[in-house]
């Protein structure tokens, strides 16, 4: 099917609709030149038979001529003779008429004979003319012989014959080509009916070529929807394996590293309580320097120890959000921000800051996870004043056709735009490290923001403030809909 | 706490379970310590070689327990304790570095009776094993049945 698709593509389609329309255009044209050759043959016919009716009355003519003499000649009637007259005059416009149709049937062919014709008709008359005075002078008997001698009736009588058959001998040659012609035209004709079948023929199994490859394509295309949906339902799930995969990966971790440091610490305090005992009794001298060292070298891993442990606390508790399960209810986001700060009002106090909450767009989230993000974001706001500027927070929402926008803003020391994108990733702090904390606080609210179905975004100018915004559709995630049902 | 009660200290880490004593010690607690390294043992040490526990009967045991142990989860072996006629009355107290909310419930549920999460910092550690042990000088342990 595909080896002659294409030979039988549809753009061939306009090609065959033309070449059928010349076609036809064709057979028209034939038809209308058979109606006027028909036509053309008929008139023709009529004219031979004009012309052939004219020989016979100009025959007729003659012979009466003829007859009205020798009638005149034997019986002397002058009423004979005016008779004869009153024939040759006939005859001349016989002759004219005659030589009017002749033209008409052939051109210039005939008029040898038919001025013989003329010619010999003339004699007659004339002749007869000669014999009528004779008779006039010599008395009726004496001109007879001559004159019947001299008649070219005979002659006249067989150039009419000749002319009759000539002019029918013509018609039947011109009937014969006209007809020939008209058989050629008929074929060509039945020719161009029979193409024109074939192009419809040709045209019919084009479009249901066509017309099957459609169907095929789109049941192809309801497959691949079909089997989509499939495969994106699949995909979705080993996305949400795999997440969960890494989770427990990371939680597993943690946990199993917060084994070996127990110990660590706790002969490490061992440690301590030993060098007491050992110093303690040696006392003072070179030992000092070696308890220093000592004493420095404990201390540095004691602290190391205490910031590994809250690192990894931070990463259990980013695993353990991302595990729980979110309970979606409606949320008055103006009292739940609003609480997150008045609990932070005896921190604002301390920072010479105001927080302001303006009327929010109410939410359909979880509780926990809105106070925990919005609760890090007002954190951030307040830890990153500016210590010369008395703070000013302001907590802004509104919606969109998409969703719910809400903004933190603050005009504290600001991010730098290099820093923008990592202040999110885990662990990762901006600007001089003069404020306590790990780095992961906005890791954790992007990480609940995701799960809410939002996105969470920060501008910032340095030195002027920032604002980070938190975007919500309106619908929740589907993937969420299913863990919380 | 009297002195024949016997500590049955079932805890896979070495370090830990050397904490552990020497905290105990400190609290001015005297008892037989046993330590059990890993689940298999303790459970045969536990149940003995029939599985039935009668070894102990009339003996007075504290265990301590980890659940997180190689070769079975703590939560078993607290499981089969509190499903075992001798044992059941024995206190149980989970020490453990797991602080997953779930899993404390789960543990109260089964019938331990404390559960501590060991903390890295070292003196709160000591401190609370210190408290255990002053815990152990004042309670009371029934005798197994
Ligand atoms: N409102 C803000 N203004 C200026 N810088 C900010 C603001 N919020 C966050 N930052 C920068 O982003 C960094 C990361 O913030 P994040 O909340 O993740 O961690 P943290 O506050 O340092 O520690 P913690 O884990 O206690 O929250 C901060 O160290 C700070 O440099
Ligand atoms: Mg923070």
């Amino acid at each position: 099917m595909t080896a002659r698709a294409p030979a039988l593509s549809p753009t061939l389609q306009p090609v065959l609709l033309a070449l059928g329309f010349a076609l036809l255009l064709l057979i028209g044209g034939t038809s209308v030149w058979l109606v006027a050759q028909t036509d053309a043959d008929s008139a023709r016919a009529l004219q031979t038979l004009e012309v052939k009716e004219k020989l016979a009355r100009l025959q007729g003519l003659v012979w009466r001529a003829e007859s009205n003499q020798r009638s005149y000649l034997l019986a002397g009637d002058p009423r004979y003779r005016e008779d004869v007259q009153a024939d040759a005059e006939a005859i001349d416009a016989a002759l004219a008429q005659l030589d009017d149709a002749l033209k008409q049937t052939n051109g210039t062919t005939q008029s040898v004979l038919f001025a013989e014709l003329r010619a010999a008709i003339a004699d007659e008359l004339s002749m007869l003319e000669q014999a009528a005075g004779r008779r006039e002078q010599e008395g009726p008997l004496a001109v007879i012989p001559e004159l019947l001698e001299r008649s070219k009736a005979e002659e006249i009588r067989s150039m009419v014959g000749q002319l009759v058959q000539q002019e029918q001998r013509l018609l039947a040659g011109e009937l014969a080509a006209s007809s020939r012609r008209a058989r050629q035209f008929l074929a060509a004709s039945l020719c161009g009916i029979l193409l024109i079948f074939l192009l419809a023929a040709a045209s019919i199994i084009i479009v249901r070529h066509s017309i099957r490859r459609m169907m095929a394509a789109q049941k192809a295309l309801k497959e691949a929807n079909e089997s989509l949906e499939e495969t994106v339902a699949r995909r979705t799930a080993e996305l949400r394996q795999a997440n969960e995969e890494i989770q427990n990966f990371a939680y597993v971790v943690s946990h199993d590293l917060r084994a070996p440091l127990v110990n660590i610490m706790g002969f490490t305090s061992e440690l301590e309580v030993m060098r007491k005992d050992l110093f303690n009794r040696r006392g003072a001298g070179p030992e000092a320097a070696l308890r220093g060292d000592f004493d420095e070298a404990l201390s540095f891993i004691k602290s190391s120890i205490a910031r590994m442990d809250r690192l990894i606390k931070a990463i259990l508790k980013l695993t353990r959000e991302g595990r729980r399960e979110f309970r979606l209810e409606p949320i008055d986001m103006t009292e739940l921000v609003g609480s997150i700060a008045d609990g932070l009002g005896y921190q604002a106090q301390v920072n010479r800051a105001s927080i302001t909450v303006e009327p929010l767009p109410p939410f359909h989230g979880d509780r926990l996870a809105l106070e925990q993000i919005f609760g890090n974001l007002l954190e951030n706001a307040l830890k990153y004043l500016r210590d010369d500027t008395p703070g000013q927070i302001r907590v802004t929402g509104h919606v969109v056709p998409t969703g719910n926008v809400y903004e933190v803003q603050d005009n504290g020391r600001g991010i730098e735009a290099k820093d923008m994108g990592r202040v999110f990733d885990i662990f990762r702090r901006s600007g001089p490290q003069d404020r306590p904390g790990e780095g992961i606080g906005l890791t954790h609210v992007r990480t609940l923001v995701r799960r809410l179905g939002g996105a969470i975004d920060v501008r910032s100018e340095p030195g002027r403030g920032s604002t980070f915004t938190v975007t919500f559709p309106t619908r929740p995630p589907a993937t969420m809909l299913e863990t919380t049902q | 706490m009297t002195e024949h009660v016997t500590i049955i200290m079932i805890e896979d880490d070495e370090g830990h379970a050397r904490l552990i004593e020497k905290n105990i010690r400190r609290a001015g607690v005297r008892n037989e310590i046993v330590s059990l390294s890993d689940g298999t043992s303790a459970i045969r040490h536990l149940f003995g070689e029939d599985g039935s526990g009668s070894e102990h009967r009339g003996h007075a045991l504290l265990i301590l327990l980890d659940l997180n142990l190689p070769d079975m989860s703590g939560i078993d072996i607290l499981k089969r304790l509190k499903a075992n006629e001798y044992l059941k009355r024995s206190p149980v107290v989970v020490l453990t570095t797991t602080d997953d909310q779930h899993e404390i419930q789960r543990c109260y549920d089964l019938g331990c009776n404390v559960y501590i999460t060991k903390p890295v910092d070292y003196e709160s550690f000591a401190n609370s094993i210190r408290q255990l042990g002053l815990f152990f000088s004042v309670i009371q342990i029934p005798e197994t049945s």
